[in-house]
Formats: C-alpha cells, sequence, structure tokens
C-alpha cells in the first residue's frame, strides 16, 4: 500500500469518526423521544393494558388489531377520515393553486395580499377550531347572522348537530387554516418558472387556459406532488380541529381514526386498544412517507 | 387575444378585482370577528344579529390578564417553546451539517419518518412513562414531547441550508490552517444564517402552538395557552368575550413571527422539496 493512500484512508477513518461523533447527540434524542414511544406502543398493543386494572397486562397477541378489524365503528372511524382527507385536500388543492395563480400575477400590493392569506395559517389550530365553533353557533353564530341577512335561510340552524354537515363545516375550517400554507408552496413553486416559455406560447396564439393546462400545470407537478402527500399524511391524522369544534359528534358522525384512538386510550383507559389504533394509523401513514420519499428522490424537484 | 382587447382587458381587471376581494374576505373575516369580539360586552356578543357598530372596551382584556392567571399560561408556553426550540438548535444543527455533508440519506429517512407519525402514537407511551415517574405536570415532561416536533423539524430543514454551502469554501479554509470546528463557525454558519432563523421560528411556532401533548400531559402548574384558550369553552357559560381576548394574545406572536419567515416557510415544510 502506498503512504498515500494510507493517508488517505486515515483521513477518511476520521472523517467518519467526526461525522458520527456530530450525529451521536442527536440520533440519542431521537431514539430516546421518537424511538421509545414507536417500540413501547406496539407492545402495548400487542398486550391487554388498561388502567382500570394496572397490575394485569396479558398478552393477547393480535387480538387488539383483530377486535378492530371486526368492529364496524372502526371501519366508519375510517371512511370518515378517508372522507375529510380526500375533500379537504383536493379543495385546499384546487384553491392554493388558483390563488397562488392570482399572487403570481404579481398585481400592485401583490406582497400585502400574500402576508394576508398567509395570516389563517399562523393560527393555533386551537383558536381556529374556536372561532369556527362560534361563527356556526346556533343561537349567535354569525354563519346564522349572514345566511338570514342574504334571506337564505328564514330561521337559525343548529348547524352542528347534523353529522353529515357537521364533518363538512370542520372540512371548511380546516381548508380555511391550511389553504394558506398551499398557496405559499405553490406560489414559490410559480415563482420559479421561466417567463420565456410563456412568452412564447403567447407567440404560438396559445391562449392563457391552454398556457395553465399545457405548461403551468406540468410544471408544477413536483411542487404538487408534494404538497398532496404533505398535506394527505397531515389530514389522515387530523384531531386537533375535530376535538374542538365538534368532540367527535354529534352521533359520531366527526369521528376520525385519530379521535377513536384518543378516546380508547384515555376515555376508555384501553391503553392496549389505543395503541394498537395508534399503530394502524402510523402504519398507513408511513406506506404514505415511503411514497414521498420516493417522490422526492425519483423526481427531478424544482 | 388580440382582438377586441380593450374590452377583453376591462374584462379581465374586473374579474381580477372580484377575486382578490374574494380571496382577501375569509381571513380578514375571521380575524375582524375575533379582534371585535374581544373588545365588546357581553351583551354586544350575545345579540343575535351580529353588531357592527359599538362602544368598545377593554375590559375583556383586563379580565383574562388579572382574573384567569393567562400570563403565567404564557410563561409557562415561552419557557416550553424557548427550550424545545434551543436543544433542536444545539443537536439538530451538527446532525443537520453531518448528514449533509457525509450524505447519510438513510439517516434523514429515518427523520422523516419520525415527522409524520400521528402524535397520538408519541403520546400514549409517553403518557404511561411519565405518569408511573410522576412528572405529569412538569416542564420537563412537556419540553421532551416537544421535542419530538422540533428536532426532527429542525435537522430537516437544515439539511438543505447545509446542502447549498460549496464544500470548497470550508476546504479552502481548512487549507488555510483552520480547524474544522473553527471553518464551521466562522464561514459555515453565517452563511446559513437564514435557515438557523428559519428553523427557530418555526420550532418555537409548532411548540407554542401545540395541543394534544400539552392537553394530557400538563396540569395546573404546566398548563400552555392552547389549552386555557380551549378550557374557556369547557364551562356551561362561555365567556366569549374573554376567549377572544386569549385568542388575539396567543395569536399575535405566531403571527408576528409567521410574517418574519414567510419566506423560509416554504422550504421548511416542505423540507427543502420547494424553495421559496
Amino acid at each position: 500500500m502506498s503512504y498515500l493512500t494510507r493517508v488517505y484512508q486515515k483521513i477518511e477513518a476520521k472523517e467518519n469518526l467526526v461525522a458520527w461523533v456530530l450525529i451521536l447527540p442527536a440520533a440519542l434524542i431521537m431514539v430516546a423521544v421518537v424511538g421509545y414511544p414507536i417500540v413501547s406502543n406496539i407492545w402495548l398493543s400487542l398486550h391487554d393494558v388498561s388502567l382500570m386494572n394496572p397490575f394485569e397486562r396479558p398478552f393477547v397477541g393480535l387480538a387488539n388489531y383483530l377486535d378492530f378489524f371486526a368492529d364496524p365503528t372502526f371501519w366508519a372511524s375510517v371512511g370518515r377520515t378517508a372522507y375529510f382527507t380526500v375533500v379537504s385536500v383536493s379543495l385546499e388543492l384546487i384553491l392554493g393553486i388558483a390563488i397562488a395563480m392570482l399572487i403570481n400575477m404579481k398585481l400592485k400590493g401583490w406582497k400585502f395580499l400574500r402576508a394576508v392569506i398567509i395570516i389563517p395559517w399562523a393560527v393555533p389550530t386551537v383558536v381556529n377550531g374556536i372561532m369556527w365553533k362560534w361563527i356556526y353557533n346556533a343561537d349567535y353564530g354569525a354563519l346564522n347572522g349572514l345566511l338570514q341577512s342574504l334571506g337564505l335561510i328564514d330561521k337559525y340552524q343548529a348547524w352542528l348537530a347534523d353529522p353529515w354537515t357537521a364533518m363538512n363545516l370542520v372540512i371548511l375550517a380546516d381548508i380555511w387554516h391550511v389553504t394558506p400554507l398551499v398557496v405559499l408552496i405553490i406560489s414559490a413553486a410559480l415563482a420559479a418558472l421561466p417567463d420565456s416559455l410563456y412568452e412564447a406560447a403567447v407567440i404560438d396564439g396559445a391562449t392563457s387556459w391552454q398556457s395553465f393546462w399545457r405548461i403551468t400545470l406540468p410544471l408544477l407537478r413536483p411542487a404538487i406532488l408534494v404538497t398532496l402527500v404533505l398535506r394527505t399524511v397531515e389530514a389522515f391524522r387530523v384531531f386537533d380541529i375535530i376535538y374542538v369544534i365538534t368532540g367527535g359528534g354529534p352521533a359520531n358522525g366527526t369521528q376520525v381514526i385519530s379521535y377513536l384512538a384518543y378516546l380508547e386510550s384515555f376515555s376508555y383507559l384501553n391503553l392496549g386498544r389505543g395503541a394498537a389504533l395508534s399503530f394502524i394509523v402510523s402504519a398507513f401513514i408511513l406506506v404514505l412517507a415511503i411514497v414521498y420519499y420516493k417522490v422526492l428522490y425519483t423526481e427531478d424537484v424544482a | 387575444m388580440v382582438v377586441g382587447s380593450k374590452k377583453h382587458k376591462i374584462c379581465r381587471n374586473i374579474f381580477i378585482t372580484l377575486g382578490v376581494i374574494i380571496v382577501l374576505i375569509p381571513p380578514l373575516f375571521v380575524f375582524w370577528w375575533m379582534f371585535t369580539s374581544a373588545l365588546k360586552t357581553p351583551v354586544d356578543i350575545l345579540s343575535p344579529v351580529p353588531k357592527l357598530i359599538f362602544t368598545p372596551t377593554w375590559d375583556n382584556f383586563k379580565e383574562v390578564l388579572q382574573q384567569e392567571n393567562f400570563l403565567r399560561y404564557m410563561w409557562n408556553s415561552l419557557v416550553i417553546a424557548t427550550f424545545a426550540t434551543a436543544i433542536a438548535l444545539v443537536l439538530g444543527l451538527p446532525a443537520a451539517y453531518s448528514i449533509a455533508k457525509y450524505r447519510q440519506q438513510k439517516l434523514a429517512l429515518g427523520i422523516l419518518v419520525a415527522r409524520m407519525i400521528p402524535f397520538v402514537s408519541y403520546l400514549l407511551p409517553w403518557f404511561i412513562f411519565f405518569r408511573k415517574l410522576n412528572l405529569i405536570d412538569t416542564y420537563l415532561a412537556l419540553i421532551t414531547t416537544h421535542l419530538i416536533i422540533t428536532l426532527p423539524m429542525t435537522i430537516w430543514l437544515m439539511i438543505g441550508y447545509f446542502e447549498d454551502v460549496p464544500d470548497d469554501l470550508e476546504e479552502a479554509a481548512m487549507v488555510d490552517g483552520c480547524s474544522r470546528v473553527r471553518s464551521f463557525l466562522t464561514i459555515t454558519l453565517p452563511l446559513v444564517r437564514n435557515g438557523v432563523v428559519a428553523s427557530a421560528i418555526l420550532s418555537f411556532i409548532f411548540s407554542w402552538n401545540q395541543f394534544l401533548f400539552s392537553l394530557i400531559l400538563s396540569g395546573p402548574r404546566t398548563k400552555t395557552v392552547p389549552v386555557a384558550v380551549f378550557n374557556f369553552i369547557s364551562f356551561e357559560q362561555i365567556n366569549w368575550g374573554g376567549l377572544s381576548a386569549a385568542a388575539t394574545l396567543i395569536v399575535l406572536p405566531a403571527l408576528i413571527l409567521t410574517l418574519i419567515i414567510q419566506k423560509q416557510i416554504v422550504r421548511g415544510l416542505t423540507m427543502g422539496a420547494v424553495k421559496g
């Protein structure tokens, strides 16, 4: 082995050491704060753990999981979660793209426009939930006041009393809260598109509608994909806003899967069952995470 | 597009103006509703037809700050968010640097996974753990769980910023006799300061706004503002005026911080996939 090779190897070994020393503290903390609960959660899900009877924790295998798979309540909550996810994410995306296009026209005062639009995202979910709960209030909410003064309803409605309406109104609150984020992401991607393409399209006689469908949308594809997966993951684990606005009601109409997991754990105190449900949500989201990773590292993302 | 372009242009401008107005109404309306309610008397608030003209009063703010111990909750939130942010930066910066410079992409995947798992999954084991050790309602429990959010976010955001720093710069410094630590501190760190500010602010906002962990793991001593605000609506008789005042107080810091870093938010939340 030549002298030079040995020197290089020595440097490389030292570099590797540096790399690990830098990562170690963060890695240890990550294993502790993130790894421990994940492992513990799996262990819990395989046992019958209840705070009502804390001294016996019999191993039950997959019974907790199988119970849920045979339980219509579980499947109903999966359905609601899917409905919430699909409707909120697709509307947020459509609205987000439209608003981002508007901002990107760089009209007079567009920076002000962008600043105002981001406001809802900065509002903590709790406050967001409470504000909308109040707007929907049956006796003195703004929604009733507005619709009545426009003559659309003759008397005040109890909006959150009907399961179907309640779900859609929670989705509306979520859209209000999250669309700004989509706007920010898409408008950042739009700003990075080259103007020359559009100039060429205009010369070729393309209408704005055509250049939107043929140029803008295909070029936005990576940003849209990222937003889609990011938002799907978040929507699928939605909890806070439902907890605040409807508390899962009425008649379980807004009981999504994270909410069910919360109830099992902290209301019924069946920790084993709660852990099994959390794991099911995690498993689904992990599949999405893998898709996300593949998308990020195979697409040439702008 | 060219024929009748003047008429077309007017039409287009009307459409755009309408669009801008429609887009501006929802964010402004809810805020207007919140701020004005904070300044209304209970009688004005409960009027079935929302009142547009009313005599403003500071009573709600006074009540919240004096009677509801709200300053105490704000202090709790501030302490927890500051520690969760500072620890994330101290641990996360070197880790992100290492991942970016030595291309340890597999570790990055682990961090991504950590960010995606639902909070409920983390909460249950930590709840059992802290309950056993009698640590519910301590800063320790809350800061630990908030790290679940702030640490992966800081690392992920900073990887992108460190990757943008050309290797040559540091190498040149090291050839000139700088130690690695010194070249990191004097060359690299100043170059990524936007990223550091963005990670710090985003971590702070997420910790400040965190609800679920605080709901379960806090208690009378460590209650944070989101939980305190939520408690306003769990009473029989909801004090909407006080609630709006409290909501205004909790929203303002997050709002100001968001406006400061609005450009970096995109990068932070898409984890560098879309650069703002």
